[in-house]
C-alpha cells in the first residue's frame, strides 16, 4: 500500500508528462534560499550551492541546486594597488594568514563609491575578495579591518557589505526578492531522476546565470497554492504536574491542513493514543503505542508535504515536546522532517532582540525548505494585546470563544473510554483550527508575501529576523544599481543622543467644542524626500568649503546635505519608489475584480507603506548596520520646526485681528499631528477651516511635505502628554468612533470593574457629553464599592503564573525576590487541592480579601470561587486605592480641579461591616436569625416586626431579584453549552479568560441564596 | 349569595398617575365569602349557570423545585432518551433502510435513519458574550434581541452524546427550515465524504392521536390572557366589564352567552411589570438596583378583588405568565396563594404552573402563557403565524424545544416534562398577538390575544366540538 493512502487523498498532485525531460521551462514561486557546500558538476573543492524552494501554479512542489555562484565581500584599495600584481599579493597575504589558511579563491578590483558622504570625488577602485566558501568571509573581515601585510607594510582597510548573509547576497546580485516567480528555461536545466536528496517532486540542477527572474508586478503578482498545516498536541499528566516530556506521554495530535485564501482543506485528522470514537468532520487515527502514533504522525507530514507550519506557540511547545519525547523514547528515525532527506529536524535556542520588543528567547526549528509561522509569536510581535492566550485572541480577532480543558482533566479524559477520549480530539481539533484561522483572517500570508517582494528578503528573514535587515535588503539593492557600496560597520553600542520626537506642551481641558487636527502625510519619509536626506548627500565639515553655497542646505540640527541637482540620495529615491510603488497599488486594488489579487494588492500596499515609515528608523538605531544619526537628527528637527511653525501661523492667520470670530489656539502637537481648537461650535464649520488651513500651511513647505486635514475630534478630552480621548468625526453628519491613546493601558492587569467604569465614564462624556453625570457615575461606583454591592465577577484580577517560584529550597537565597499576591495564592491553593490548582503558564484570577491586622499584602490574594463559597469580604481599600484610582483620576484630571473628590467625601460614609468569620474571634460569634429585609435581629421568622407590613413588597423584590438571576442564569449556561459545541456533555471548561466564568458560578450561588430567602419568606405567610 | 347591589369603591387605586382614568367599581360581597364550593360540582340556581363535569388536573409534572445548581445537558439528554425510539420508529414505518443506534455510527455512503437532537447555529445570533466584554472604545449600542435569528445561512446540526453531524438539505423533501435547537428527530439520508449528512427526510417521534369527544352540547371554557393589571396602556374600565360580562350582568344577549361559560382561565400576564422592573439603569454597575415592586404590589391588591369577584360565580384557574410574579423560568411555579389574600379564600380559586393540562370530562387541554411561542417566532422564519408555530409544537411533540438554548427554563435533571407523551384535544397558548386557529394531528389549536391589546378580547371554546370565537370589549366602551 502506498503511504499516502492511508491518510487519504492528500499528496500533491501527480507530476503531468511534461515533467519527465527538460524540453519545456518550468516556473514556480520560491519560497525559501538556503545553501549548503558541496560537489558542484566539475570542481573539486567545496563549494556553496544554494538550494531554492518553491511551488509551481499546480502545486508541485520544486527543489533546485543552483551553482557556481560564488560568495564576496569588498575592501578599500589603498592607493596605487589597483592592479593584478597588488590582487595577487593580497590573495596570498590572506591565504597565508595563520587564522584563514586558503580560504580566498580570487582577488579583484573594480571602479565602486562609498554610500558615505558625499565627497565629490567619483569613482574609486575597490578590492572584491572572492572566498570558497560563505563562512570564509566574516572571519576574512576581521583579519581585513585588523590589518594586512603586504611587504612589510600593514594596511587596515575598511570592508564593505561584509556582513550579508550568503542567500541574500545571492537574491540581490541576481534580483530576486522574497516569494517572487523564477523561470527554468527549457534545456538550461538538469532534472534529478534517482538520485534525488529531497522529498521534493521536481529536483534540479541549474547555473545561477540561467534563471530567469520574473519581477512580482502583473501576471506574476500571483501567489502559488502554499500548503499551510497547523497542528497541536494534547499530553497527559499525572493530574497534578504540567505535563513534562520526561514522564507524561503524548496522547494527541491534531492537523488541518489547507491551502489559504481557499476553501481547499487537505487534511483533517486527529492521531490519537488509545482507541477514540468517531468525529464527523476529521479522520481518526489510533494507536496503541505512543512510538507508532509520533512515527505515523511524522509519515503524515512528509506526506502531506506543508511549505508552511502554523499553530499555536508550536515553537515554544509543541516542538520541544515532540521531539524531547521521541528522544527519550529512542525514536532514532523520527527527527526528519525537513524537505532534505537525511538532514535532521533541530531545535535551536535563539535570542531576538528589538528595540521594539525587547529581548526574547525562543526557539528556532531547522526544518529544511519548510517556514515556521507560530501564530503566537506573530501577534505577539504584530498586535498589542492584553493577553495572548488563543482563546482571547481567538475571541479579539474571530470573535469566537473557545473551550478550555485545563490539563488536569486530562488524564482522567484520556483513562476514560473512547468517548472521553473523543472530548479531548475535539478540543485538540479546535486548537489546530483556530491559529489556521486567525492566520486566514490576518491576511498573513498575503501580508508578509508582499513584505517580502517589496523589501526583498526571504519570507522566513520576516519571521526570524528584526526591521533592519527589511531596510538593509533595500538599500544593498539600490546602491548597486549606483554602483555604491555600503561599509560594513562594527556595532557601536549606546553612542550620542540625539532629540526624538517633538510634543507641544498639552493645554489639559475637556473640551466641548470641535477640535480640529491636521495631519502631516507620512511626515518622517516626506522630510527625508524634501531635503534629500541620505548617507551620500551628507556632507562633511571639512569639504564644506569646496561647495557653493546653493548647492547644499543646513538643517536645523545644523548638518549639511547637498541639493538634489548635485546628487540626488539613495533613500529619497527609494522612499519615492515605495510611495509611488503604493499609489500604484491602491489604484490597481481599485480595478481589481478578482477578490483574492485584492487581498494580495492590499497586502503590498500596506507593506509599502511600513517599508516607507521604517527607513526614518534605520538611520537612528543606534545599534544598527548603519546609523547614521546627522540624518535622523535633522529628521525630527525639522519634524519640531514644522509642528511649530504651523502652530504660529495658524494661531496668527486664524485670529481676530484678521476678523474672524475667534483666537484660534493649537492645544496639542505630537509628532506630525496639531489640535487646533478654532472656537466655533459647530462642526462644519470647523472642518471647512481645517481644509483651508492644511491647505494654507501646506503652502510654507518644501514638497512633498503637506499637512492635511482629515478628522475632528468633538467633544475632546485632553488629559496629557500623549493621553487623550475623543470622538472621532470625519464628516459633520456620523462621527466615525472613539479614539483615544494612552488609555488603552487599563486593560491589563486590571478588574471588569475598572474597564466598566472608564468605559461608562467616556460614554457619559463623549457621547452624551454630560460631566457631571460621569462624575456622579463615579462617585456611585465608588459608594456601591465601599457597600459591597458590586458583583465579585467585576473585581477579578487575572496574572500569568511565570517560572517556577525560588520556593524549591536549594534555589538561590541571595537573590531577592518579591512575594507577589498571586504566585503565594498559587501555593495556597496547591495545598487546598493539587488537582485543580494553576500551574506554571496558566493565569491565576484572584480577588483582594480583608485580612487582619498585620498580614502581608501579598497573603490576601484569594481563589475568587473559594471567597464566594466562605463569604470571605473584600479589601473594597485595595480596589479604591489600587484599581480605581490611579486610572480614574487620570481621566479626570483635565475635568476636576481635584480628582481626589471622586473618592473621599460624603458619598463614601457609609460603608459595608463585613461579619467576620475568619478572624481569631470568629468562633466565639453566635449565628442569630436576621431579618431579610433590614438585617435586624429577630427570633425567628424571616421579617422583623416593622418589615412584616412590608412583607408583600419585600417579597415581589426578592422574585424580581429572582428573575434577574434566573435570566441570566439560563444565558451564561447555555452559552457554555453552546460554545463546547455539544449540547449533550457537561460543560467541563474551566477557562478564567472567560468574560463569563464565574458570573456563571455567582449566579449559581446567588440563586441558591435567594431561594433561600423566598422559601423563608413564604414559610412566614 | 351574590348580591349585585352591594358595591365596594376602589378609589385608592392610584397605580400611576393618570392610568385609570375611572376609579373602578366592582361588585363583591365582602361579608358573605363563601368557603365551600364544590370544587368538581357547581352549580348556581341563580344565575342559571349549571356546572356539571369532573375536572382533573394533570399537569403536576410541571410542578419543580427552583434547583439552579445543575448544568443543562441533562435536559437535552432526557429528552432524546424519551424520544429517541419513538422518531426511529416514525421513519422506520416509511422506509426500510439500516437504523443507527448513535451519531458515530454514520459510515459514508449508506443510506440509513439516524435520530438525534437539532442544534441550529443561528448566524445572526449575537452572542451575550459580547455583552460582558468591556472594550473602550466601542460603545455602539448592542444589537437587538428582536426579530427573527433564522437564516438560510445557519447551519443546522444532529446531536447525540456520541457526537454531531452537519445537515444539508439541499436534496430535502422535508421543510427545515424552521427546525429550532432542541427538537429532536429523525433523519433519514446519506453520510457524504466531506462529514455532511445529506438529509432526505425528517420523521418525528410517534405519539397516539387524542380520542374523538363523544357527546355534543353547549358548554365554553373561557380563556383570557394579558390581563395586565396595572398597565398604562389600556383603560382599567374593560376589567370591570369583563367581570360583569363573565357574571352575566351586561344585558340578556350576552347573559345567554356568559351562562354557557363554565370554566375560566387565567393565561398569564395577569400583573402588567412597569419597565423600571425589567430594565438594569447603567447606572447599577454590579449593583443590580431593584425597582418596580411598589407599583406590582398595588396592582396585586386590584387582581386579588377582581378575582375574589369571579370566584364567586365560576371556577378559576390562573397561571403566571412573563410578567408575573414568580420565576420567570418555565415551568413557572404556581402564583403564591398569599398574594390574593381575599381570592385565595374561595375553592373555586386555584393556581397551576405554566404551563398547565387539565381535563374536563373527557376533553384534555393544554395551555400555556406564550413565551414558548413568543420565543420560537425569534428562531423560525419571519412568516409563521402563532398557529402555525403551535402546530410546529405538536408535531414536534415537544411545546418548549427552544429551551434552555434560548427560552429559560429550570434545569431539571432526570426528566422533560414539555414532550408530548399524549396529544391534548384543545392546546391553548395566550398573551399572542391575534386570535387565530388551526387543527394539527387532531389537536385544535387556539392562540388567545392579550386582553390588554387592541380588541380586548377574550376566547370562549366550546368544551364539545371545540369550536372557537372571541368576545371583543372593545366595542362595548364608546
Amino acid at each position: 500500500m502506498e503511504a499516502g493512502n492511508k491518510f487519504g487523498a492528500i499528496k500533491r498532485p501527480e507530476l503531468a508528462p511534461t515533467y519527465n525531460d527538460n524540453s519545456s521551462s518550468i516556473c514556480f514561486m520560491q519560497t525559501d534560499i538556503d545553501y549548503y557546500t558541496g560537489r558542484s558538476p566539475g570542481t573539486h573543492e567545496d563549494v556553496p550551492i544554494l538550494r531554492i524552494y518553491g511551488v509551481t501554479e499546480e502545486g508541485h512542489s520544486v527543489m533546485v541546486h543552483v551553482h557556481s555562484f560564488a560568495p564576496y565581500f569588498w575592501a578599500e584599495c589603498p592607493q596605487g594597488m589597483d592592479n593584478e600584481f597588488y590582487c595577487e599579493k593580497v590573495k596570498q597575504a590572506l591565504n597565508n594568514h595563520p587564522q584563514c589558511k586558503n580560504t580566498v579563491a580570487r582577488v579583484t578590483t573594480e571602479l565602486k563609491e562609498s554610500i558615505m558622504f558625499f565627497t565629490n570625488n567619483g569613482a574609486l577602485p575597490y578590492f572584491k575578495i572572492f572566498t570558497y566558501v560563505p563562512k570564509s568571509v566574516s572571519q576574512l573581515r576581521g583579519i581585513v579591518e585588523r590589518g594586512i601585510s603586504i611587504d612589510g607594510n600593514a594596511f587596515n582597510c575598511q570592508t564593505y557589505e561584509s556582513n550579508i548573509p550568503f542567500a541574500l547576497r545571492y537574491m540581490i546580485d541576481v534580483g530576486i526578492v522574497g516569494m517572487c516567480w523564477l523561470e527554468l528555461p527549457a534545456f538550461q536545466y538538469d532534472l534529478r531522476y534517482d538520485d534525488n536528496v529531497s522529498t521534493a517532486q521536481i529536483e534540479i540542477d541549474i547555473n545561477y546565470q540561467n534563471i530567469i527572474v520574473h519581477k512580482p508586478e502583473g501576471e506574476w503578482s500571483k501567489i502559488a497554492p502554499l500548503r499551510v498545516l497547523s497542528f497541536d498536541i494534547e499530553c497527559n499528566n499525572n493530574g497534578q504536574n504540567f505535563p513534562t516530556p520526561d514522564k507524561n506521554e503524548i496522547i494527541q495530535i491534531g492537523n488541518v491542513c489547507k491551502i489559504p485564501g481557499t476553501d481547499n482543506v487537505i487534511a483533517r485528522n486527529i492521531f490519537t493514543l488509545g482507541g477514540c470514537a468517531d468525529i464527523a468532520d476529521a479522520k481518526v487515527f489510533s494507536y496503541d503505542k505512543e512510538e507508532d502514533m509520533l512515527m505515523g504522525w511524522k509519515e503524515f507530514v512528509l506526506s502531506v508535504d506543508p511549505d508552511i507550519i502554523t499553530g499555536y506557540n508550536i515553537l515554544n511547545f509543541d516542538y520541544g515536546y515532540i521531539f524531547k519525547r521521541a528522544e527519550k523514547l529512542k525514536l532514532k528515525k523520527f527527527p526528519f522532517f525537513g524537505r532534505v532527506k537525511n538532514t535532521e529536524t533541530k531545535i535551536k535556542d535563539t535570542t531576538f532582540q528589538s528595540k521594539a520588543q525587547g529581548l526574547r528567547e525562543s526557539k528556532e526549528v531547522g526544518m529544511d525548505g519548510r517556514i515556521q509561522l507560530d501564530m503566537f509569536q506573530h501577534i505577539q510581535r504584530e498586535h498589542k494585546l492584553s493577553h495572548y492566550s488563543l482563546n482571547s485572541v481567538s475571541l479579539t480577532f474571530l470573535k469566537e470563544q473557545k473551550e478550555d480543558v485545563h490539563w488536569t482533566t486530562m488524564k482522567d479524559l484520556q483513562e476514560g473510554s473512547d468517548e472521553t477520549r473523543r472530548r479531548i480530539a475535539v478540543y485538540c481539533l479546535k486548537d489546530c483550527y483556530l491559529p489556521l484561522r486567525l492566520l486566514e483572517k490576518l491576511m498573513c500570508i498575503f501580508n508578509y508575501a508582499e513584505m517580502a517582494r517589496v523589501t526583498g528578503v526571504p519570507f522566513s528573514y520576516l519571521l526570524t529576523r528584526g526591521q533592519q535587515i527589511k531596510v538593509a535588503s533595500q538599500l544593498l539593492r539600490k546602491a548597486q544599481e549606483h554602483n555604491m557600496l555600503i561599509p560594513t560597520q562594527a556595532r557601536n553600542e549606546g553612542g550620542e543622543k540625539y532629540e526624538g520626537a517633538f510634543v507641544l506642551e498639552p493645554k489639559k481641558d475637556f473640551y466641548n467644542v470641535p477640535i480640529a487636527t491636521l495631519d502631516f502625510a507620512s511626515l518622517y519619509p516626506s522630510i527625508m524626500m524634501a531635503h534629500n536626506l541620505c548617507y551620500c548627500t551628507l556632507v562633511p565639515p571639512s569639504i564644506l568649503g569646496r561647495l557653493e553655497e546653493e548647492d547644499y542646505i543646513t538643517t536645523p540640527s545644523g548638518d549639511h546635505f547637498v541639493k538634489s541637482n548635485l546628487r540626488k540620495g539613495l533613500l529619497p529615491i527609494i522612499l519615492e519608489e515605495l510611495i509611488d510603488a503604493r499609489k500604484r497599488a491602491r489604484e490597481e486594488i481599485k480595478r481589481t475584480e478578482d477578490p483574492f489579487m485584492k487581498k494580495v494588492l492590499d497586502g503590498r500596499q500596506l507593506a509599502l507603506k511600513i517599508s516607507a515609515n521604517s527607513v526614518y528608523g534605520f538611520t537612528g538605531a543606534q545599534v544598527g548596520q548603519l546609523p547614521c544619526l546627522q540624518i535622523s537628527s535633522s529628521v525630527t528637527a525639522y519634524g519640531r520646526m514644522m509642528i511649530e511653525g504651523t502652530k504660529r501661523t495658524i494661531e496668527e492667520y486664524y485670529s481676530t485681528a484678521n476678523g474672524f470670530p475667534h483666537d484660534s489656539q493649537v492645544i496639542y502637537g505630537d509628532t506630525d499631528s496639531v489640535m487646533i481648537k478654532f472656537g466655533l461650535e459647530n462642526l462644519e464649520e470647523v472642518m471647512k477651516l481645517g481644509k483651508e488651513a492644511a491647505l494654507m500651511v501646506s503652502q510654507q513647505f518644501v514638497k512633498p511635505i503637506r499637512l492635511e486635514f482629515e478628522k475632528a475630534y468633538f467633544p475632546y478630552l485632553l488629559m496629557n502628554k500623549k493621553r487623550y480621548a475623543g470622538l472621532l468625526w470625519t464628516n459633520a453628519e456620523k462621527y466615525d468612533k472613539i479614539d483615544m491613546k494612552g488609555i488603552e493601558s487599563v486593560r491589563r492587569d486590571n478588574c471588569a470593574l475598572v474597564r466598566e467604569t472608564i468605559n461608562t465614564c467616556l460614554y457619559k462624556l463623549l457621547i452624551e457629553r454630560n460631566v457631571e453625570d460621569a462624575v456622579d457615575f463615579v462617585k456611585g461606583v465608588v459608594s456601591a464599592l465601599l457597600q459591597n454591592k458590586i458583583d465579585l465577577s467585576m473585581l477579578v484580577i487575572t496574572k500569568a503564573l511565570g517560572k517556577k517560584t525560588q520556593a524549591e529550597g536549594k534555589s538561590n537565597k541571595n537573590i531577592y525576590t518579591a512575594k507577589q499576591a498571586h504566585v503565594e495564592l498559587s501555593k495556597k491553593m496547591h495545598d487546598r487541592d493539587a488537582a485543580t490548582a494553576p500551574g506554571v503558564g496558566d493565569r491565576v484570577a484572584y480577588v483582594m480579601i480583608k485580612g487582619v491586622k498585620g498580614q502581608k499584602a501579598y497573603e490576601l490574594a484569594e481563589d475568587p470561587i473559594y471567597a464566594l463559597k466562605n463569604d470571605l469580604s473584600i479589601d473594597f481599600d485595595y480596589y479604591l486605592e489600587k484599581q480605581l484610582k490611579l486610572p480614574l483620576s487620570r481621566l479626570f484630571e483635565a475635568i476636576l480641579t481635584n480628582p481626589n473628590s471622586l473618592f473621599a467625601g460624603e458619598h463614601t460614609r457609609k460603608r459595608y461591616q463585613p461579619k467576620s468569620t475568619t478572624g481569631a474571634l470568629s468562633k466565639f460569634i453566635k449565628i442569630t436569625t436576621t431579618c431579610i429585609s433590614c438585617k435586624t435581629q429577630i427570633k425567628s421568622g424571616a421579617l422583623c416586626q416593622s418589615c412584616e407590613e412590608r412583607a408583600p413588597e419585600i417579597y415581589l423584590e426578592r422574585i424580581l431579584q429572582s428573575n434577574q438571576y434566573e435570566k441570566n442564569f439560563q444565558e451564561l449556561w447555555a452559552e457554555c453549552q453552546r460554545c463546547q459545541g455539544s449540547v449533550h456533555q457537561e460543560v467541563l471548561c474551566t477557562n478564567r479568560d472567560c468574560p463569563i466564568f464565574y458570573r456563571r458560578e455567582k449566579v449559581r450561588k446567588d440563586m441558591c441564596y435567594i431561594k433561600g430567602e423566598l422559601e423563608k419568606l413564604a414559610l412566614n405567610w | 349569595m351574590f348580591a349585585d347591589n352591594l358595591y365596594l369603591a376602589f378609589t385608592s387605586l392610584s397605580i400611576q398617575k393618570g392610568i385609570l382614568r375611572f376609579s373602578l367599581l366592582l361588585n363583591l360581597n365582602s361579608s358573605q365569602i363563601c368557603p365551600a364550593l364544590p370544587l368538581n360540582k357547581m352549580s348556581n340556581p341563580a344565575k342559571g349557570r349549571s356546572i356539571s363535569y369532573s375536572y382533573e388536573f394533570l399537569g403536576s409534572r410541571f410542578e419543580s423545585k427552583l434547583d439552579f445548581t445543575a448544568q443543562y445537558f441533562n435536559l437535552y439528554r432526557s429528552r432524546l432518551n424519551a424520544l429517541h425510539w419513538r422518531s426511529i420508529d416514525t421513519a422506520k414505518a416509511q422506509r426500510d433502510v439500516p437504523i443507527l443506534h448513535q451519531i458515530m455510527e454514520l459510515k459514508p455512503d449508506n443510506v440509513c435513519i439516524v435520530s438525534g437532537v437539532i442544534v441550529r447555529n443561528h448566524k445572526t445570533r449575537p452572542s451575550i458574550i459580547e455583552k460582558y466584554i468591556a472594550k473602550v472604545g466601542t460603545l455602539e449600542p448592542r444589537p437587538s434581541c428582536f426579530g427573527s435569528f433564522c437564516s438560510e445561512k445557519d447551519e443546522i446540526y444532529l446531536e447525540d452524546e456520541s457526537g454531531r453531524v452537519l445537515l444539508d438539505f439541499r436534496n430535502s423533501e422535508s421543510d427545515w427550515n424552521d427546525l429550532i435547537t432542541g427538537i429532536v428527530v429523525a433523519a433519514y439520508g446519506i453520510l457524504r465524504e466531506n462529514a455532511v449528512f445529506e438529509t432526505l427526510s425528517l420523521y418525528y417521534p410517534q405519539v397516539d392521536r387524542p380520542l374523538p369527544l363523544e357527546k355534543a352540547g353547549e358548554e365554553y371554557i373561557c380563556f383570557v390572557s394579558g390581563l395586565e393589571i396595572g398597565s398604562p396602556y389600556y383603560d382599567m374600565i374593560l376589567l370591570h366589564l369583563l367581570a360583569q360580562f363573565i357574571q352575566g350582568n351586561l344585558g340578556t344577549q350576552s347573559y345567554d352567552e356568559a351562562s354557557k361559560i363554565v370554566r375560566l382561565v387565567i393565561l398569564g400576564d395577569s400583573i402588567y411589570k412597569p419597565d423600571t422592573a425589567r430594565t438594569v439603569d447603567r447606572k447599577a454597575i454590579g449593583d443590580q438596583v431593584i425597582r418596580g415592586f411598589t407599583e406590582i404590589n398595588e396592582s396585586l391588591k386590584f387582581l386579588d378583588t377582581f378575582l375574589a369577584e369571579l370566584a364567586g360565580t365560576i371556577p378559576v384557574d390562573i397561571i403566571p405568565g412573563e410578567m408575573d410574579p414568580s420565576n420567570c423560568s418555565l415551568p413557572q411555579q404556581p402564583l403564591n396563594p398569599y398574594l390574593f389574600p381575599i381570592a385565595s379564600r374561595y375553592s373555586a380559586l386555584q393556581s397551576f404552573p405554566n404551563p398547565y393540562e387539565f381535563t374536563i370530562d373527557k376533553c384534555r387541554i393544554l395551555c400555556t402563557a406564550g413565551q414558548n411561542i413568543s420565543m420560537y417566532s425569534h428562531y423560525a422564519p419571519p412568516d409563521k403565524t402563532f398557529a402555525e408555530l403551535m402546530a410546529l409544537n405538536v408535531k414536534h411533540r415537544h411545546i418548549a424545544a427552544n429551551a434552555p438554548d434560548a427560552l429559560q427554563c429550570i434545569p431539571m435533571q432526570d426528566k422533560d416534562p414539555f414532550i408530548l407523551d399524549n396529544l391534548p384535544h384543545l392546546y391553548v397558548v395566550g398573551n399572542l398577538g391575534s386570535y387565530q386557529t388551526g387543527m394539527e394531528d387532531g389537536v385544535k389549536l387556539v392562540a388567545v390575544p392579550r386582553f390588554s391589546s387592541p380588541g380586548h378580547n377574550i376566547v370562549l371554546v366550546n368544551r364539545f366540538t371545540l369550536e372557537s370565537k372571541t368576545i371583543s370589549f372593545e366595542s362595548m366602551i364608546d
